[in-house]
């Protein structure tokens, strides 16, 4: 089953504690997590676990430090089914496999990013904690399916550490 | 540089201006500085111990500057930049500083969360064991978030000293979701016993 991955903040997502949020509402926060830029939004499409740990990680690459890797994966369908427009582009991180799993949803409205919460939200995202991203680095690294030119010093110093 | 930055810039030259007239020496600072730099040239523990009045005020005033900023993970901001640089140039006290400008009910949650980030990748022992403690008691506090980020803390930090806080915030936390990353971050702890 082929999926798409968005990073987000897990805590952008939370609900039990707040208490003036309806059942079934998502608090507006989140939607820092999908912001767009020219109505366009950057997922990943991803089709096994093995792909999966392999964009986290060029994902925290891409980064000026090392962090954990909050994200939630849904069906690819389910964008689709809400008439999100979906378009295959290249990505910007040192992985040049990574690169090719990138998709943008474009022509996004108002609406759309609504109900694309909502499914972000269903999804229950997920975490994998700075230590595993390092090992996690330090394997890529290892095994040159990082662009080492492409990583920031910060990043590169923390993972030899 | 924003309006409010340089406003913030000549505040706390004048600051430091000050402290040099009191010392009768003549404040010769090269001011050939944009605001990423700032905190790399004026530090003001440089010149002089600064008050908590003082820290807690730099702190606001850096929290008020951040209001706007949407925080990614693992990527610098002016925030984070300015809260490292008075943490190391100001130690402990920042710290008690801090402490008290997070405790403030008119703290923004975003940004809080951003400090329990930013606070667990600092490189100072001497601030190393104040730090922990200020994660573990965050872990207590009624919002989801601020426990979430505190708990991010205390595992970036990796020091089995926090297993104790840990388990008993993973007695107390209602919310599933936020119970099992506790529960991912104590094994992390464990193992690294």
């Amino acid at each position: 089953m082929r999926q798409f991955l968005r990073t987000v903040r897990i805590g952008r997502w939370h609900k039990p504690d707040i208490d003036w949020l309806a059942q079934g509402e998502i608090q507006s926060d989140a939607f820092c997590d999908i912001q767009t830029k020219e109505n366009k939004l950057s997922v990943y499409l991803i089709k096994n676990e093995n792909d999966l740990l392999r964009v986290i990680t060029a994902v925290a690459a891409n980064r000026d430090n090392l962090s954990n890797v909050d994200y939630a994966v849904f069906d690819e369908s389910h964008p689709r089914s809400f008439g999100i427009v979906v378009r295959q582009t290249e990505g910007r991180t040192p992985d040049a496999a990574v690169n090719k799993m990138h998709f943008e949803f474009e022509k996004l409205t108002v609406r759309k990013l609504a109900n694309l919460a909502g499914i972000i939200s269903d999804s229950r995202p997920r975490r994998i904690l700075e230590k595993r991203i390092k090992l996690l680095l330090q394997d890529a690294v290892n095994t040159d399916s990082l662009d080492k030119t492409r990583i920031k010093p910060k990043i590169l110093e923390s993972i030899h550490n | 540089m924003t309006v409010a930055q340089s406003q913030k810039l000549l505040e706390i030259t004048e600051d430091v201006s000050s402290k040099f007239d009191e010392l009768d020496m003549e404040l010769q600072i090269d001011i050939d500085v944009s605001w990423s730099n700032f905190f790399d040239i004026v530090s003001p523990n440089m010149f002089m111990p600064v008050t908590e009045g003082k820290l807690i005020d730099m702190l606001a005033k850096l929290f008020d500057d951040a209001g706007d900023e949407v925080f990614e993970d693992g990527m610098d901001t002016v925030f984070s930049s300015g809260l490292k640089h008075i943490i190391l140039n100001h130690g402990e006290n920042a710290i008690y500083a801090l402490e008290k400008v997070i405790a403030s009910p008119h703290a923004d949650v975003e940004i809080v969360e951003e400090v329990l980030r930013q606070i667990s990748h600092i490189d100072d022992r001497s601030t190393h064991l104040h730090r922990l403690a200020l994660l573990e008691r965050e872990l207590e506090l009624p919002n989801s978030r601020i426990r979430d980020a505190a708990s991010l803390g205390i595992a970036a930090m990796d020091d089995p000293k926090s297993i104790p806080a840990l388990q008993k915030a993973i007695c107390n936390e209602q919310y599933g979701q936020l119970r099992k990353n506790l529960e991912e971050v104590l094994a992390q702890l464990q193992d690294t016993q």
